[in-house]
């Protein structure tokens, strides 16, 4: 009849064995039980737990050991009558304690929250056994690290491989227990009604020996599958067992067609696996047609590390092997290292900094709130110094009531802080759709125990923290003082004020490093957003449809689809249409060496190449700044023609006309075929001229400096220009539909590999920077707000203090006016002091965020004294509702009541 | 029972519990009885108190497990209550008495005071 719900919770429990004698406890716990139980049946959960709590409070420790004659129950009961008192004390001064719950609630939560997306990203271990022996590897190439083009800077620290060169590896290799290659890849699957873009990667079977996840079925690659010539087969993620082959228990062995190709499953992984960094939902063994090819590098190995071996250990070894490499073959391989590192900080690399960034900006709004609350309690103490004051006289001892004063601190700071944790955990998910979908390992973001001991830990802090204070000022003070109720004593005196004033000052300084801060990083998003492109994006819709290579194998049937496909989407009423191999700020770059003759000498150098259709610079709007654009007119038999940007002209030439120019794409000694002996030879291959030269684009990112950058026309060049744009008059997500219906009429066997607004998609190349703005701008003002009520808590108790100075002052014949400008320059001071302070703390610490700006000066004079301003106006905002109360003093009631 | 023992209030409500209940009555049950009836939300810990103290005096005594003085083992098992066992309180002579001499000076002090409360 036992289930696992039919006791107590254990909290109940745990207090019981605390609060009861074990000569009653097992039958009072029966009650409580029963009673429990039949609530919960009856009235649900929450109001059973309610009726629970209630009775544990009454429970009276002290009482029941007297009544069964069990003695005292020691030093528990004492805590359990201060626990009693603080609940009570909270209870009395409702409305001050909910403001200080609520704020060290929304404190703790914000914090929490933001400690749950670090852990879940950065500390939370990979979902396969002993994570941290898994290790990436690359080549590397330390001279590329200074060169001029941005992509062979970002190769610098890590180039992919190549098929032969891993063999070469895996055969020297020592350091790693398991150890394979991979590539991410998709293909055309062909299905019952048409065909299908899946996504997925390639891989040696040492990759999944090294995850080390046992398969849900079948099994995974093994060597035999990494064979040339082996028959290419194929596991499958869970996920895509269950969704595309209706969970089918027979699937091994049947055989799928992958770009035409037929692989045979092997298996199918468990549900949740997935393969770092390249994911999807098909991993293959390697195909055969680049297995002998050391130019192409698409490749990365991942590895386990040997026990004893690490990530350095390997790279030395891997580095030795490179060298003899660099001697075999010099074209490919010279000065070529290796690069390793750790998988799990290979994948958050890019976000560790922002996140931590983030926790940091989040704990100053913590310590914001810290310091108003322990303000909040220091004046709240001040009202209740008579109650002290008689338990003093009572014979309480100080520090039974610095004991008592600190538990109510701890109660306000924990049950706030588990509304904290309440509010972190109901609002994560919310938390989490906000977060840029470019964060890795988002799906790992949740509430686990780290997270709850962290928001219980910042809770303790937080208590400690709020409750010194109070304590303190009742520890320092002789009861004798104590009962000196009159209108100075416990903790209005002096010491208590400056106390608070520093603690403002603390405050106003926080938040201005805070506001500073998200005041650098709205500027630098605002001019990052807005830095001048050199095209237009309204309207612009991008299409990535690469032809069926199973209907469309020979470059002629390509050339057949992409005209076909051209002609129907221009068909689309109001859609102008272009093509071309990469669209600017998407992501994709396509860089060569191209050389040219300069006074004599060859001049090496490398260009970005954008290969594209007569209309593409016009559909674009890039403006032409010397000589034409394309015509259609050239076709691949003719003369080469390009069009460079300014960028290419003021790099490349050195400024100067650009039109004549002739450059090549081969060097001089590629070209030169030798003719017969003692005939000399002549150069063949042919030159490029440029015919015009347009403005520059930003290619790269927003906040990529253009690089030079070429034109060729489609015509012109045999590499494919997939990428189509369609401009639309409106909304260019009308067209989508009608893009793909086009693309199907064409060939049904073809998927569309990707259709987005550009606008969108550069919005999403940006969504890092522009979370940490929103984010920090929404920390500020709460640092603001709060700052805003802590400055006006101190003026307003500093005036409620000197009321009976004022009105004799005024009585005397004191002008309104003066009290109300001597109270704002009170506030306006500790303004001051505060802003004064924060500076100092905000150029140390604006060199932690000078990694996030774009264009913008951390040290800006101009920025700091706007700042200034700002906090300068909302403290006098502050300051002005008090000081108008001051000044309406009225003297003859104030001295009445005296 | 000394002439300064009056039972307080609550006293008089357990021990009335305890009657009402006879032989089933235990914490949780009284607990209920006086939520019912009295229509008192009582603490457990109050009940015990209360009626431990007066176990000490000798107004009622209590057994665990089974209601004292009956061979029946555990009237109602199937309420669940993880395996605790129950304390059965049963009232005293002396109980009965105390709970006369509450229930006279009560009346006493009533009487001829209700027609005074009819007309206010």
């Amino acid at each position: 009849m036992r289930h696992s719900g039919a006791r107590l919770p254990r909290y109940a429990r745990a207090l019981l064995s605390v609060l009861v004698p074990a000569s009653i406890r097992d039958e009072l716990e029966g009650d409580l039980t029963e009673r429990f139980l039949e609530l919960r049946a009856g009235r649900g959960a929450g109001s059973a737990h309610g009726w629970l709590a209630g009775q544990l409070m009454r429970m009276r420790p002290r009482a029941l050991s007297r009544a069964v004659g069990g003695g005292a129950m020691g030093g528990s009961t004492e805590w359990w009558a201060d626990l009693r008192h603080a609940l009570r004390a909270v209870r009395l001064r409702i409305g001050f304690s909910a403001t200080v719950i609520v704020t060290v609630a929304f404190a703790v939560g914000a914090t929490t929250s933001v400690f749950s997306v670090v852990n879940g990203v950065l500390l939370r271990p990979l979902d396969f056994p002993e994570p941290d022996r898994l290790v990436l590897a690359w080549q590397t190439n330390p001279e590329w690290a200074d060169h001029p083009s941005s992509q062979l800077r970002a190769f610098a620290e890590r180039f992919p491989l190549s098929i032969p060169t891993f063999f070469d590896w895996e055969e020297g290799r020592t350091g790693f227990e398991a150890f394979g290659l991979q590539s991410e890849h998709r293909w055309t699957l062909q299905t019952a009604d048409g065909a299908d873009l899946v996504r997925g990667g390639i891989y040696t079977s040492g990759v999944f020996r090294a995850l080390g996840v046992a398969p849900f079925m079948g099994r995974y690659l093994a060597p035999e599958d990494d064979r040339e010539g082996a028959q290419p087969v194929a596991v499958l993620s869970h996920a895509s067992w269950r969704d595309r082959f209706g969970a089918d228990p027979e699937i091994v062995g049947r055989s799928i067609s992958l770009d035409g190709v037929p692989h045979v499953i092997v298996g199918v992984m468990p549900p949740g696996f997935t393969t770092p960094r390249v994911g999807g939902e098909i991993w293959t063994s390697l195909v055969d047609d680049q297995r002998h090819d050391r130019g192409s590098a698409g490749y990365t190995v991942l590895g386990r590390l040997a026990d004893g071996a690490t990530v350095a250990s390997v790279r030395d070894d891997l580095d030795a092997i490179q060298v003899r490499l660099g001697e075999l073959y010099t074209e490919e391989q010279r000065d070529m290292r290796s690069n390793t590192q750790r998988l799990l900080d290979f994948m958050v690399g890019d976000v560790r900094a922002t996140l931590f960034f983030l926790l940091a900006a989040v704990g100053l709004v913590l310590a914001i709130a810290c310091v108003n609350i322990a303000n909040m309690l220091s004046v709240g103490g001040l009202a209740r110094r008579r109650e002290m004051a008689v338990r003093a006289a009572l014979g309480a001892s100080r520090g039974r009531l610095v004991r008592a004063l600190l538990t109510e601190s701890a109660v306000l700071a924990g049950l706030g802080g588990l509304g904290g944790i309440v509010l972190a955990s109901t609002t994560l998910p919310a938390l989490v759709r906000m977060l840029p979908a470019t964060l890795p390992r988002i799906d790992s973001i949740g509430i686990d125990g780290t997270v709850l001991a962290f928001g219980l830990f910042v809770t303790a802090a937080t208590a400690i923290l709020v409750g010194v204070l109070p304590a303190l000022q009742v520890a320092r003070t002789e009861p004798k003082q104590m009962m000196d109720a009159g209108s100075r004593g416990l903790a209005g005196g002096r010491a208590g004020r400056r106390i608070r004033s520093g603690l403002v000052v603390t405050e106003v300084a926080l938040a201005f490093v805070l506001l500073l801060g998200a005041s650098l990083l709205a500027t630098s998003f605002t001019r990052l957003w807005n830095v001048e492109r050199g095209f237009y994006t309204e309207g612009l819709v991008a299409m990535y449809v690469a032809p069926n290579p199973v209907d469309y194998p020979e470059p002629d049937d390509r050339r057949r689809f992409r005209a076909e496909l051209g002609e129907r989407l221009e068909a689309i009423p109001g859609v102008q249409v272009s093509r071309t191999n990469q669209i600017p700020l998407t992501g994709s770059t396509s860089s060569t060496t191209y050389y040219r003759d300069r006074d004599g000498e060859e001049q090496e150098f490398t260009v970005m190449i954008s290969i594209v259709d007569e209309r593409y610079l016009d559909l674009m709007g890039i403006a032409l700044v010397e000589g034409r654009g394309f015509d259609g007119t050239e076709v691949a038999e003719g003369p080469l023609v390009g069009v460079v940007n300014q960028a290419f002209v003021d790099e490349v030439l050195g400024g100067g006309s650009a039109l004549g120019e002739r450059i090549r794409a081969q060097s001089d000694e590629e070209r030169f075929v030798p003719g017969a002996e003692g005939e000399g030879g002549e150069v063949v291959l042919p030159e490029t001229t440029i015919i015009g030269v347009a403005r520059d684009v930003r290619h790269q990112g927003l906040h990529v400096p253009t690089e030079p950058k070429l034109y060729v026309p489609v015509t012109q060049n045999h590499r494919a220009a997939d990428q189509w744009l369609l401009r639309v008059q409106g909304d260019p997500r009308s067209v989508m539909e009608l893009a793909r219906q086009a693309v199907t009429s064409v060939s049904p066997t073809t998927p569309v590999r990707g259709i987005d607004v550009v606008e969108e998609r550069i919005a999403s190349s940006v969504a890092v920077p522009r979370f940490r703005t929103i984010f920090l701008v929404g920390l500020a003002l709460m640092a603001t707000v709060l700052a805003l009520l802590g400055v006006y808590g101190v003026v307003t108790f500093a005036v409620s203090q000197r009321t009976r100075e004022l009105a004799v002052r005024m009585a005397i014949g004191a002008h309104p006016r003066d009290v109300v400008a001597e109270t704002l320059s009170a506030g306006l001071r500790l303004a001051g002091a505060g802003v004064l302070l924060g500076g100092l703390v905000a150029l140390w610490a604006n060199r932690m965020l000078e990694q996030f700006l774009y264009d913008v000066d951390p040290t800006h004079p101009m920025m700091f004294v706007l700042v200034a301003v700002a906090v300068g106006v909302v403290v006098a905002g502050a300051s002005w509702l008090p000081a108008r109360r001051a000044a309406r003093v009225d003297p003859v009631t104030v001295l009445n009541a005296e | 029972m000394g002439k300064n023992d009056h039972l307080g209030e609550f006293e008089q409500l357990a021990l009335l519990a305890v009657l009402r209940l006879g032989e089933r009555a235990y914490g949780a049950a009284i607990q209920e009885e006086l939520d019912r009836t009295a229509g008192r939300s009582s603490a457990i810990s109050s009940i015990y108190i209360t009626l431990t103290r007066l176990e000490a005096k000798g107004l009622v005594r209590s057994s665990l497990g089974t209601p004292p003085g009956s061979d029946e083992a555990g009237a109602e098992e199937t309420r669940s209550r993880a395996g605790k066992p129950r304390r059965y309180f049963a009232i005293e002579p002396e109980g009965i008495e105390a709970l006369k001499a509450s229930r006279e000076t009560l009346l006493s002090m009533w009487d001829g005071v209700e027609h005074e409360l009819e007309t206010v």
